[in-house]
């Protein structure tokens, strides 16, 4: 087999032309390349090229390894990531006290909602109990929502109730005894968070950026409500 | 390829001969230094200087066959050498480079040199060279790559042996100079004492290995080979610095500026001829990617080695490691991984360990050697929470062995010798307690023919702890090696290993101050067992290529675990023999070697099944698949080396430790799929003895677990600057 020295070029995109220095005919013959590093390879690509083309390119198997490589690359997503911040708010469990329920499951009575608060006014009138509820921003919240229900009839449930950052001074469950929007005579409390140093006050829950506060707890007796506030 | 001249001289004072020659590389003509040459058949042998030269006296009259070997070299055997009385014989070796690496001495699989081809159980090694290049900071860092071998946070797993217990107890020995390596109070490996930048190679054994090594060995044993003592001065030294690079995600950027670890030893050996000694200082800081969790460590080493007479040498070695470390247990939550519980945010752990060893041997005929070795192993540690101290600890721990090597005839080399040891822990958590034990091993290695080798012993262990009744254990074991040709060699084992529980296990009756739970003492516990099965097949399927593949099974009975006992009140941790499991599994290591001295490779592969017998679930914190690659590029001074490890995920954790701790997003994991890359240039052509290198571990910042609840290392990119005068 004769050698065959020149240079190579790129001709068209996917294709190479080739200058035969030496002129010789190769009119029937079939030409195998070999890339060859520029003599005078000056710069990191040519470095590079004469590398691969000395060590790697011409062995099936290395390309095998860089392959590989390849997958393990591609195969290497983050893995791990955090989990989302959680909304602020307050958790807890709210217990019924039992035989107090107004009514029986078949036929409630005065349960036209059930809600848990939380309002950032205390104590409360009638006007800011309105304004609280309807106001923007508003200062009391409701859980589940205005449109949604506690469970009835239950032992107890579990809550977590997202709120704003701030201080709540008064959280607690209230009835609303007839579906009437108009007047907070259809409204009362019969059950509040308490105070752990003073059982008589309401308890004081800060909500912080990305946390949600655990553990406050809400006993319910529909036949012993705690004091009204309005 | 040899050429061998005979010279006789006149040594009238004697009646035996010397064989003496220099050993160089069969391409360049270099000396080879620390190349083994052993009369076959005799524990006579030598190793060479730096110029390459050996010399050994007291050879018997005769015709013998010389052995040399030099990792990265062929094995060399040369027949039909002639000692005369009165003589010197005088060779030449010529070494040939060997691309694949099959051919090496090991020494912890019979307690004594043996070829790796000769051995009836899984063997991985960690040269020197190789540690070099990861420059690891710890001991455990290079162990990650071993076939067989995982590391779950710091605690180490051979073929699934272990599982995790944390910070109690180990199912794998490490042992140190082949001596036994584990705390005396809560019987666990404590890699920062180990000083790594002196290990000269670590032989990883796989299978219970009681049978030689006594308690602790039921899963395998590792064993760390410190290096010898040049008979010249010499200064060597090493620096680096890394930096984490910033966590993947914002959440996890606890600190406000990058962090860093930084550290390196020095060392100094001197020696003329019979005594030989090394001295060497290292410091390593690490500002951790997490908080509470930053270190600083400092470690002292020394080893002499005096050379009593031709026959006889004495080595006594000693190490001193104190360490400051934040005490970072678990994780906040995912959301907070890189900080940890409020509970642990202040604490600290302040530990002084250190070990005084000596090892003397001598060689009473070219037939017969033997050796006596003991250990003082020291741990004292206290952690504090808030400058509070909450616990303390001290233990010290004796143990001495002696043992002797007899060549009966061509056919059987015997091994017999008797150990002991004595505890003594003192500790708020554990309380005061002694413990005592003594035993005695024996083991023959029988040549069946030219081909076949079939190897039998058995240990009998007795031990006492404290006021406890005492308990014994004898373990057998029983190998066979079919050498098929010089390629090619079957081997098929059985071993057995035990475990005694720790101190730790027993006693400790103490609020944990990271948990809402306690942990109650049960001294009722009792030592748990293993029986290992393997056969496996090595063949060098070429020059270039080597495969070893191998089946196993480990039957366990009575395994220690820590498990939430809701019988108590309250409710606490308690440890107890609840579990038979077993584990059947297979693994294939391939070394190849694509371009001639240029590109080379090895990749591992183990597959465990893992089954607790009890209760009929996978085993916890056990990989079912795990893949070790390793690619090194080396082009004149310029070395480029790859790692790629994959674990697949762990099926099962603890999940009462999860539910109790309580750790928050403690059953978070993923597969574990990390790549390193490093690259060093060896600056020795332009006559500077230096080698400059980068690494980079966990190259695409994978974010995993090896431990739950505790975010495995980010992308760190570090400096090193060697140096050897």
């Amino acid at each position: 087999m004769a050698e065959i020295r020149g240079t190579i070029g790129r001709f068209k995109r996917n294709s190479w032309k080739i200058n035969i220095q030496n002129g010789a005919n190769i009119s029937n013959a079939k030409i195998r390349c070999r890339l060859l590093p520029p003599e005078s390879s000056h710069g990191i690509l040519c470095v590079a090229f004469h590398i691969a083309n000395r060590y790697f390119l011409h062995n099936g198997m290395t390309k095998g390894i860089l392959a590989l490589c390849a997958i393990v690359w591609m195969s290497c997503d983050g893995g791990l990531s955090p989990t989302p911040a959680p909304k602020p708010g307050i958790s807890g469990t709210v217990y019924f006290a039992k035989g107090t329920w107004p009514g029986t499951p078949s036929s409630p009575d005065s349960l036209a909602n059930l809600w848990v608060f939380a309002s950032q006014v205390y104590p409360l009138d009638s006007s800011l109990v309105i304004s609280g509820l309807f106001s923007n921003p508003p200062t009391i919240f409701l859980y589940p929502s205005v449109i949604e229900n506690l469970p009835f009839y239950a032992d107890s449930v579990q809550y977590s109730f997202s709120l704003p950052v701030g201080t709540y001074k008064y959280v607690g469950v209230i009835q609303h005894i007839s579906p009437d929007y108009n007047t907070i005579r259809t409204l009362r409390v019969v059950g509040l968070a308490k105070d752990p140093a003073d059982s008589t006050s309401p308890r004081r829950v800060q909500v912080l950026d990305g946390l949600v506060t655990p553990g406050i707890d809400i006993n319910v007796d529909f036949h012993n409500p705690p004091p009204q506030p309005f | 390829m040899l050429s061998l001249s005979l010279a006789v001289i006149s040594n009238a004072r004697s009646q035996t001969g010397v064989v003496r020659g220099k050993v160089d590389d069969a391409e360049s003509r270099q000396p080879l230094a620390g190349a083994n040459v052993l009369i076959q058949g005799t524990f006579l042998g030598a190793v060479t200087d730096t110029s390459g030269s050996f010399q050994i006296r007291n050879v018997a009259i005769g015709k013998h066959t010389i052995v040399v070997s030099l990792v990265g070299y062929a094995r060399m055997s040369i027949p039909n050498i002639l000692v005369r009385p009165e003589s010197l014989a005088v060779l030449e070796v010529h070494l040939r480079p060997q691309e694949v690496e099959t051919q090496q001495v090991v020494v912890t699989a019979s307690r004594r040199e043996q070829s790796l081809q000769d051995v009836p159980v899984s063997i991985s090694t960690v040269s020197a060279k190789a540690l070099s290049l990861r420059v690891p900071t710890t001991l455990d860092d290079a162990l990650r790559y071993v076939p067989g071998v995982n590391l779950m946070y710091d605690q180490v797993n051979i073929r699934g042996s272990s599982g995790y217990s944390r910070g109690v107890g180990t199912r794998v020995l490490l042992l140190f100079d082949g001596l036994p390596y584990l705390t005396g109070d809560t019987g666990e490996i404590t890699w920062e004492t180990i000083p790594v930048f002196q290990i000269a190679r670590i032989e990883v054994v796989k299978g219970a290995g009681s049978a030689l090594y006594g308690s602790s060995a039921l899963g395998g044993v590792i064993n760390v080979i410190t290096k010898d003592i040049p008979e010249k001065p010499q200064i060597g030294f090493r620096l680096y610095s890394g930096l984490y690079s910033n966590p993947g995600y914002p959440e996890w950027n606890w600190s406000s500026r990058q962090r860093f670890n930084s550290g390196g030893y020095l060392s100094y050996s001197n020696g003329t001829g019979a005594f030989r000694y090394l001295l060497s200082v290292s410091r390593s800081v690490d500002e951790s990617y997490r908080e509470n969790d930053a270190y600083h460590r400092w470690d002292f080493y020394v080893k002499t080695i005096y050379d009593l007479s031709s026959t006889q040498s004495l080595t006594v070695v000693g190490n001193l490691m104190q360490r400051t470390h934040g005490n970072f247990f678990w994780w906040k939550s995912l959301r907070e991984a890189t900080k940890p519980a409020d509970s642990q945010l202040n604490g600290n752990v302040w530990s002084n360990r250190g070990n005084a060893s000596f090892a003397y041997k001598e060689f009473v005929s070219d037939r017969l050697f033997y050796n006596v070795k003991g250990i003082y192993y020291g741990n004292f540690w206290q952690d504090d929470s808030s400058g509070r101290v909450n616990n303390v600890s001290a233990s010290h721990s004796f143990y001495s062995e002696a043992q002797a090597t007899y060549v009966v005839n061509t056919s059987s080399i015997l091994t017999a010798g008797v150990a002991a040891n004595y505890d003594k822990v003192t500790s708020n958590l554990f309380g005061t307690h002694p413990g005592v034990g003594a035993a005695v091993f024996a083991q023959d290695e029988f040549s069946l023919n030219d081909v076949m080798k079939l190897t039998a012993g058995a240990r009998f262990d007795w031990q006492k702890v404290s006021v406890l009744n005492s308990g014994s254990q004898l373990n057998p074991k029983l190998g066979f090696v079919y050498s098929m040709d010089s390629e090619t060699s079957v081997r098929a084992s059985l071993g057995t290993g035990f475990r005694y529980p720790a101190i730790s296990e027993l006693y400790t009756d103490v609020s944990t101050g990271v948990s809402v739970l306690n942990i109650v003492p049960n001294p009722d516990l009792h030592a748990e067992s293993s029986v290992s099965y393997e056969i496996g097949i090595s063949h060098s399927i070429s020059d270039a290529m080597f495969v070893d593949w191998a089946l196993f099974e480990n039957d366990f009975r009575d395994l220690i675990e820590p498990g939430v006992d809701t019988t108590l009140t309250p409710v606490a941790i308690r440890f107890a023999n609840v579990t038979r499991a077993r584990i059947r599994g297979t693994e294939l290591d391939l070394k190849f070697n694509l371009v001639e001295r240029v590109l080379r490779g090895e990749l591992g592969y183990t597959y465990i099944d893992s089954k607790d017998l009890s209760t009929g679930e996978v085993l916890k914190f056990r990989p079912r698949h795990t893949v070790y690659g390793t690619l090194q590029l080396s082009i004149e001074q310029l070395t480029l080396e790859a790692d790629y490890r994959y674990l697949s995920r762990v099926e099962a954790i603890d999940d009462q430790l999860v539910r109790f701790a309580p750790i928050v997003d403690g059953d978070e994991r993923v597969p574990i799929k990390v790549a390193d890359l490093r690259a060093f240039y060896d600056l020795s052509a332009a006559e500077l003895p230096l080698r400059l290198g980068v690494s980079v571990t966990n190259m695409f910042n994978y974010h995993y677990v090896e431990l739950i609840g505790n975010l495995a290392p980010i992308r760190t990119i570090t400096f090193t600057v060697d140096g050897l005068f």
